[in-house]
């Protein structure tokens, strides 16, 4: 009985453990995408002008959905 | 030393140098608004001089309100600008076109103005997960708009309350449609000489009619031209600022997403550069679409400040009309953000569709192609057919 319990309490920490390793990581990733994100922000000279393309990405989608019917 | 000095004086001359067309293009911007304060009173006075009382008459083909939805979708998806359609609205109400009549124009300038970022997001086309998260991400906006007609419409249809919640703020701002705003409007004094000195210009060359007419296209293409440039102005002016707005709004809610939305547009004036910019971010896995749903939504609101600004410069009996319906446009968006997505269920559509039209279209292209000429150009045109049929 008491061995079943200690082994009861070592699954428990060792779940405890893992899931404290897990918020780091999640915590980790998060705080790798936000810099991704500031990243991408810090050159929005590149994005901004976006809607200027519209025609453009028009026409890139017309050439491939020409292709893709040929095929 | 001599090194260093002639090392340190080209940016300082740079420096100077910017400031220098900065200050020169925030006049310019100015004088643009001034422009565009001119337009939209040009098309108000040219179009109470053609129409005169009859301005309701000429606008009955669009008593149905599927028509006006209609005009308004249409209109801003070739003109790709939503501010130029309310501006030109706000124009027209201030020439007596019936607020009852403009409000579906407002609404399908909402839907016509999504087409932009859509047709942006099909630049991506060669990468299929990336063309599946830039269309998704571009396409939850004419969902959310879509949507916002589905609820809005039929309601203001059945009891105006977006034309009496307007009608009640602008009563409270100008104090009542039957009073005049001559002494709280100062924009009249600055515009009025501009306009009379080119209507009685045209009144030498053409007829009455047909001079007021010519105002009237004069007006409309004035708006285009001068929001157009404003946008590339403000967009070269305010890029900074719009990346210390987007850079405090990371890692925080929808809320905040909302807010740098709404901030972005106005910085730019324009929504459909704040809904374009996102998407080769969210195309390239940076952003999610759940991160880019709030954002989008502030555009909404943010585009509103167009309609407002231009309601500033009508004066006359009409003033408190075109007030109301920048003011209908505003109160649209901002209800619709709050009802849809305050109720969950209303909230996951948007995002659902989006995401179930973006893996068909990176199947077959053909859907993309099909949605964009159906949405926003097909179905107007059915429903136009099917409520004429009904005698709605």
């Amino acid at each position: 009985m008491s061995e079943n319990n200690s082994n009861i309490q070592e699954l428990e920490t060792k779940i405890a453990e893992l899931r404290k390793s897990l918020n780091e990581l999640e915590g980790n990733l998060e705080k790798a995408r936000e810099g991704e994100q500031h990243e991408a922000i810090n050159h929005l000279e590149d994005y901004i002008n976006e809607v200027d393309t519209k025609f453009s990405s028009f026409q890139i989608f017309w050439k491939t959905l020409l292709e893709d019917l040929r095929k | 030393m001599t090194t260093s000095t002639s090392t340190a004086s080209p940016p300082l001359e740079n420096d100077s140098e910017n400031s220098g067309n900065s200050i020169l293009n925030w006049i310019l911007v100015a004088f643009l608004v001034y422009l565009l304060l001119v337009a939209v009173s040009m098309i108000g006075s040219g179009f109470k001089a053609a129409a005169g009382d009859q301005a309701k008459e000429l606008f009955a083909f669009a008593n149905n309100p599927f028509t006006g939805l209609v005009i308004g979708t249409i209109a801003t998806a070739l003109i790709q600008s939503s501010s130029t359609v309310t501006s030109i609205i706000v124009g027209l109400v201030a020439g007596g076109l019936p607020v009852t009549i403009a409000i579906p124009m407002i609404m399908g300038a909402n839907i016509g103005t999504s087409v932009t970022n859509t047709l942006v997001s099909l630049g991506h086309v060669r990468d299929g997960n990336e063309f599946k998260r830039a269309f998704a991400s571009a396409t939850i906006h004419d969902f959310f708009n879509l949507l916002s007609v589905v609820i809005f419409l039929p309601i203001e249809i059945m009891f105006h309350p977006l034309e009496k919640m307007a009608g009640w703020m602008s009563s409270g701002l100008v104090g009542g449609q039957s009073m005049s705003m001559k002494g709280l409007n100062f924009i009249k004094p600055l515009t009025k000489p501009v306009i009379n000195t080119v209507e009685n210009s045209l009144n030498i060359v053409f007829s009455e009619k047909l001079a007021a007419i010519t105002v009237i296209i004069l007006g409309i293409v004035l708006i285009f031209v001068v929001i157009t440039f404003i946008g590339k102005l403000l967009k070269k002016l305010m890029v900074g600022k719009a990346k210390d707005v987007l850079h405090k709004a990371i890692g925080r809610g929808p809320i905040t997403g909302i807010t740098v939305g709404a901030v972005i547009t106005i910085l730019v004036q324009s929504s459909s550069t704040t809904t374009s910019l996102i998407v080769p971010l969210a195309g390239a896995g940076l952003f999610t679409l759940a991160q880019v749903y709030p954002f989008t939504l502030g555009a909404n609101i943010g585009t509103c400040i167009t309609a407002l600004l231009a309601a500033t410069a009508v004066s006359g009996e009409y003033s408190g009309f075109a007030l109301q319906i920048a003011l209908v446009h505003l109160i649209y968006n901002v209800l619709g953000v709050i009802v849809i997505y305050s109720i969950p269920i209303l909230r996951s559509i948007p995002p659902k569709c989006a995401e179930l039209l973006a893996t068909a279209a990176v199947k077959n292209k053909l859907y993309a192609l099909a949605y964009i000429s159906g949405v926003f150009f097909i179905i107007p045109g059915m429903l136009i057919f099917i409520s004429n049929l009904l005698g709605i």
